[in-house]
């Protein structure tokens, strides 16, 4: 644990959320354009997207000072979320910062960020997306809040590096594998995609939230979207699915990008296959998974 | 001029997103351009694809002869769309006013109220023809004659 | 010595201005006299307790004794949980004094003298309560400051809520008062003493003997102090109570009053009640107690369109994370001191927190209402062009009740989360005991969640958007108001950023009136300069940790590089108007009002039982009582129909009689007369004849 392996596995985590998210985007389109049996865009499409928007033109409908800021906080806080997620080892590079309850707030900061973007764009349409992603966000986190609470039950510490390392060590056991399963079943709704991606529905509201952001600005709030796929994909295999791990932190990075490979081919698969829910829906459906999550707390509570 | 604004140069003909203005067509030039979407001829493969706020678009494609009613929502559309931009007047309608260039509610052609780059005749235009005539918009495609937009993107 | 001269001459400003409010009638020059007192006395206190915490010292003192007739007396005993309120109450006072002065304009119809001299009183008795160690006199001032509190609540009597809710709190209060007045009486009966030391005596004496009175007089406490500190169902009065006063004496409501007592529950149950299996019971009766104000009193506030209303359903509900904390460390206290000791320091910590972003958002709420005369959000918008610091105040202030980092409130919900989920990993706990900790610790996850989302919908409903029509001009409110609601901004970011300041006054607070024996700050607490871990037992590594110095660092760093990126883009910029589809709208059409935001939640929330209406789980409409009474019984009540009409009807038949005697002429009556005396005479003669 000394300064310059926490800064390497910092980097890496850096490059793997923020960097190679827009590769995983494509991925994405790609898996979507060939279910639909079309070509589909290059791989790097999503690069060339973001760094088209970085040079257009800026607009702004409005002198309100938090419309300048806020959708540049919404990359800093998944960069800083990046940074309590294990990939190079069992112990994610700050681990000493702060633990679970940290990570769901900064997960729900990049929450916060959209939407005070969204509000003070002053348009209607983001006002509603601003309200239904305010929904959604309350009604999912208690899922991730609970599975991790579960986790930290089991292992006896609040920090992320800690329960994996237990979880690891301990083998799978009944509770954690529930949550693990309430996990998967609230991926969708975590990252924001079809079904669950009510708060930017292009025919809708016509993208709700980011209606009203162009260029650099628009370019870092879909940025944030990206990485916030790959962000909850790593959540899920490296917390929850933390097999296999090695000593060698670069045989490690490759796992844990073929792992998240993976379970983002498979949410691609459920949002090709899969109609948009209407937010009551989806409340619905997220309010349940959390009630019935709470099994979880009560078998790690026994024990097992 | 820095790197990045030169890579953002080259990524723009790379990645071009549509916002689709009906000023009063008849919507054959409509079903046409979403012809172009579907997996036949899938305009993705380009990097295009349509967006539904003239804030992300870098495209505006008006389809329709410009009536009375629409002219201000012509301007406002043009005004909201960040530079660089791209206007692609859709269908003989929208590049001269078609049948109704002399209607008493028809102002005429887009280039009437707004600056435009790229005309794709046609009534409606086959969507290989709007597929034609994007391409060509972005240099993908020889050019019969130098389009505006050219010098736009290149400077 | 120096100690009580200090405070002596505090109580004395106070006092001071109470009286010469009284004789101003100008608003302005009352402001301005009560503002330079109040400053005076927040520095004394200011001084005063952070000395007193600092030399590690309590203070004693007996004023006087009413001896001979009673065994009581004023006797001011300040240790250092006495010293942290008393900074609160500093804090506070000050603030809501600064903002009051500018702030009263904004009410027309309205004298100072109905406002300073209650205000100053209220001040008076807070810091009385905090300093009293003597029943009788405790009492004296808990009523003292209900009663002021009350005049507040009622200051603007022209309207009939403000009448309604007052009648509301007057009544609730009462009862609880009686309740803490039969406590203290039960107690002098076994005490005969009504000092602190001697009724813990007396206590001790008592769990032994009977139990039963014991629980009994718990109970008594408990309903007394939690109905004052607005925990439901018994704090039914608080959201009708606190947005009729004026918002800057709802700050000190929201931000002191009811944190008092809470001080009050504190303070009884850890240091006047002794130690016992029942203190066990007790702190879990409040911690549920506290779980059930949480979860109802937030989810109500969700679909509140009113801002104070919001913000008084919210300190129902932020009151309830104070129970949990120190219910739960009152459960563990003696069977694991360390998680005792967390909760119980993240139970006032968040007090502590809560008084100062509550003060905060109060006087938001008043800024609205000075610059647009409602508080109603589905009519203000866009007052971030107005008021830009009061925005930036506003959204520091809500962040910090939603416990965002690096805001305070995330440091104390942290304490609270993790100890009330730790209490898994205890051993000698039951399993059912276990499993309702933790359900309390997610629900208040799940509530943080909520509370973040309403307070979004306050900021965003009231500052941003566009701007509506205002009461008067468009310049920002007076400096007087800005700076103080920044001050209590800044303090939100520094306690936040620091946690370890207010941890350890707490700490030793907590230290100072409990009196078994706990763990030192540095066993639980790995703290330095950047932040604190948590130990949550004595020989295992630190489970929780929160260093808000390295994150802040990095997210500059973050901002520095994405900013940087964002100019080397070099994107042009350009000023548009807001695109609707194309159409030109007025801001009227397109404003998104509060009522309007998370609908489907509040379907999901609102039911209804049998005629109650429940919105957001929270009864909104009672339906208006008819008792049908039977026939009989009206006619019973009713003793005009049987008794009185048909004896009336007899003695007017009866006096129409005699009227008619006298219905003659003069000659009539002459005759009479003669014929009457012939008569008597006739008789006379017959009698003495006979
Ligand atoms: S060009 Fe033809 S198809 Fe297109 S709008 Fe005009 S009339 Fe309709």
């Amino acid at each position: 644990m000394n300064t310059s392996w926490i800064i390497l596995s910092a980097l890496i985590n850096i490059f793997v959320v923020l960097f190679l998210s827009p590769f995983f985007d494509g991925f994405t389109r790609k898996v979507r354009a060939l279910i639909q049996s079309r070509v589909g865009p290059p791989p790097l499409q999503s690069y060339y997207d973001i760094l088209k928007l970085m040079g257009k033109e800026d607009l702004k409908s409005t002198i309100n000072p938090l419309f300048r800021i806020s959708p540049y906080l919404s990359v800093i806080s998944i960069a800083m979320a990046a940074l309590l997620i294990p990939i190079t080892d069992f112990n994610p590079p700050f681990n000493f910062w702060g633990d679970i309850f940290l990570f769901i707030y900064i997960i729900t900061v990049v929450g916060i960020a959209i939407i005070i973007t969204a509000s003070a764009s002053e348009n209607p349409f983001a006002y509603v997306g601003a309200s239904r992603k305010m929904m959604l966000h309350l009604s999912v986190e208690p899922i991730l809040a609970i599975a991790l609470i579960t986790g930290a039950i089991n292992a006896g510490s609040f920090k992320i590096g800690d329960i994996v390392t237990w979880y690891y060590s301990n083998g799978p056991n009944v509770s954690m594998l529930l949550a693990t399963v309430c996990v998967f079943l609230s991926l969708q709704a975590l990252i924001g995609k079809i079904p669950f991606d009510v708060s930017e529905a292009e025919q809708e509201i016509a993208e709700g939230v980011l209606i009203e952001l162009s260029g650099p600005k628009y370019a870092c709030v879909k940025w944030a979207n990206m990485s916030k796929q790959v962000l909850f994909c790593l959540v899920f295999s490296q917390i929850f699915i933390p097999w296999p791990m090695t000593e060698n932190f670069l045989l490690n990075t490759i796992i844990a990008l073929l792992k998240v490979t993976i379970i983002i081919f498979i949410s691609t698969l459920i949002e090709a296959l899969n109609p948009r829910l209407r937010i009551d829906q989806a409340l619905k459906y997220n309010l349940t998974l959390a009630g019935f999550s709470i099994t979880a707390i009560f078998l790690a509570l026994l024990g097992v | 001029m820095s790197l990045l604004k030169k890579l953002a140069q080259k990524a723009f003909k790379k990645s071009i997103w549509v916002f689709h203005v009906n000023t009063g067509a008849c919507n054959g030039c409509d079903i046409e351009l979403l012809d172009i979407l579907t997996p036949y001829y899938d305009i993705e493969r380009f990097g295009m694809k349509a967006v539904s706020s003239p804030r992300h678009a870098d495209a505006l494609v008006i389809s329709g002869p410009v009536t009375r009613p629409t002219v201000d929502f012509v301007r406002k559309v043009y005004e909201a769309t960040p530079e660089p931009k791209i206007v692609i007047a859709l269908g003989s309608c929208a590049t001269a006013g078609g049948i109704w260039f002399d209607s008493y509610n028809v102002i005429g052609g887009v280039d009437k109220i707004i600056p435009v780059n790229l005309y794709i005749p046609g009534c409606p235009p086959r969507p290989e023809a709007i597929l034609f005539g994007i391409a060509q918009a972005v240099g993908m495609s020889k050019k019969k004659i130098k389009p505006i937009i050219a010098a736009k993107v290149e400077s | 010595m120096e100690y009580i001269s200090y405070l002596t001459a505090s109580l004395m400003l106070l006092l001071m201005g109470m009286v010469f409010t009284s004789f101003i009638k100008n608003k302005s020059v009352s402001g301005m006299v009560s503002l330079i007192i109040t400053s005076f006395f927040s520095g004394f206190i200011l001084c005063f307790s952070l000395k007193l915490i600092l030399k590690n010292t309590v203070l004693e003192y007996e004023f006087f004794s009413l001896s001979p007739l009673l065994n009581s007396s004023f006797q001011v005993f300040v240790d250092s949980l006495s010293a942290l309120f008393l900074i609160i109450i500093a804090i506070a006072a000050f603030c809501v004094t600064m903002f009051s002065w500018k702030y009263l304009n904004a009410y027309k119809i309205y004298s100072a003298y109905r406002f300073y001299p209650f205000l100053f009183l209220l001040f008076i008795s807070s810091v009385g309560i905090v300093i009293i160690r003597d029943l009788l006199f405790f009492i004296f001032f808990w009523e003292l400051m209900t009663l002021s509190s009350w005049l507040l609540v009622i200051s603007e009597r022209e309207k009939r809520e403000a009448l309604k809710g007052g009648l509301q709190y007057f009544i609730a209060t009462h009862v609880a008062t009686a309740f803490l007045i039969l406590a203290s009486v039960i107690l002098y009966s076994y005490s005969n003493n009504f000092s602190f030391i001697e009724i813990r005596k007396a206590l001790s004496i008592l769990i032994e003997n009977n139990m039963l009175l014991f629980n009994f007089i718990c109970l008594l406490i408990f309903i007394a102090f939690v109905t004052k500190a607005g925990v439901l169902p018994f704090g039914f009065w608080l959201p009708n109570t606190y947005p009729q006063a004026p918002s800057s004496a709802s700050s000190f409501f929201g931000g002191v009053m009811s944190k008092l007592a809470v001080y009050a529950l504190f303070r009884f149950f850890l240091s006047v009640i002794p130690f016992s299996s029942n203190t066990q019971i007790w702190g879990f009766i409040i911690a549920t107690a506290g779980v059930f104000s949480i979860f109802v009193g937030t989810i109500a506030a969700l679909t509140q369109d009113e801002a104070k209303r919001l913000m008084s359903f919210h300190a129902i509900g932020q009151v309830g994370y104070m129970l949990l904390g120190i219910g739960t460390g009152l459960y563990f206290i003696n069977t694991n001191p360390f998680l005792g000791m967390i909760a119980l320091t993240g139970g006032l910590l968040h007090l502590f927190n809560n008084s100062i972003y509550k003060s905060l958002l109060f006087l938001n709420a008043g800024a609205i209402f000075y610059k647009t005369g409602t508080t109603d959000l589905n009519k203000v918008s866009g007052l971030i062009k107005v008021m830009p610091l009061t925005t930036m105040t506003a959204i520091v202030g809500s962040l910090s009740i939603a416990g965002v980092p690096p805001f305070n409130g995330f440091v104390s919900k942290l304490l609270i989360f993790e100890s009330s989920i730790w209490t898994a990993k205890i051993s000698n706990a039951s399993f059912l005991i276990k499993g309702i900790f933790i359900i309390s610790g997610i629900i208040s996850v799940f509530i943080s969640a909520i509370t973040l989302a309403s307070f979004l919908k306050f900021v965003n409903s009231s500052f941003m958007g566009k701007l509506k029509t205002l009461r008067n001009d468009k310049k920002d409110i007076p400096w007087t108001m800005t700076v103080s609601q920044i001050m209590l901004a800044i303090l939100c970011l520094i306690t936040g950023l620091f946690p370890i300041i207010p941890l350890e006054l707490i700490y030793k607070a907590i230290l100072s009136v409990s009196e078994i024996q706990l763990p030192a700050f540095s066993e639980i607490f790995i703290s330095n300069f950047a932040g604190i871990g948590i130990n949550f037992c004595p020989n295992c590594l630190y489970g929780g940790a929160w260093f808000p110095i390295f994150v802040i660092f990095s997210v500059l760093i973050f901002s520095l590089l994405i900013f940087a990126f964002e100019k080397y883009a070099q994107a042009p910029k350009r000023d548009v108007d807001t695109w609707y589809g194309g159409k030109e709208h007025t801001p009227e059409e397109v404003t998104y009002t509060g009522h309007s935001f998370y609908q489907p939640f509040k379907d999901l929330v609102s039911f209804k039982i049998g005629k109650i209406k429940f919105r957001g789980l929270y009864p909104s409409e009672f339906p208006s009582f008819k008792v049908s009474v039977p026939l009989w019984i009206k006619k019973i009540i009713n003793p005009d129909e049987w008794l009185y009409y048909p004896v009336a009807n007899k003695i007017e038949k009866l006096f129409n009689l005699i009227e008619k005697l006298y219905d003659r002429l003069i000659q009539h009556y002459t005759f009479l007369f003669i014929i009457g005396i012939v008569l008597v005479i006739l008789l006379v003669f017959y009698l003495l004849g006979g």
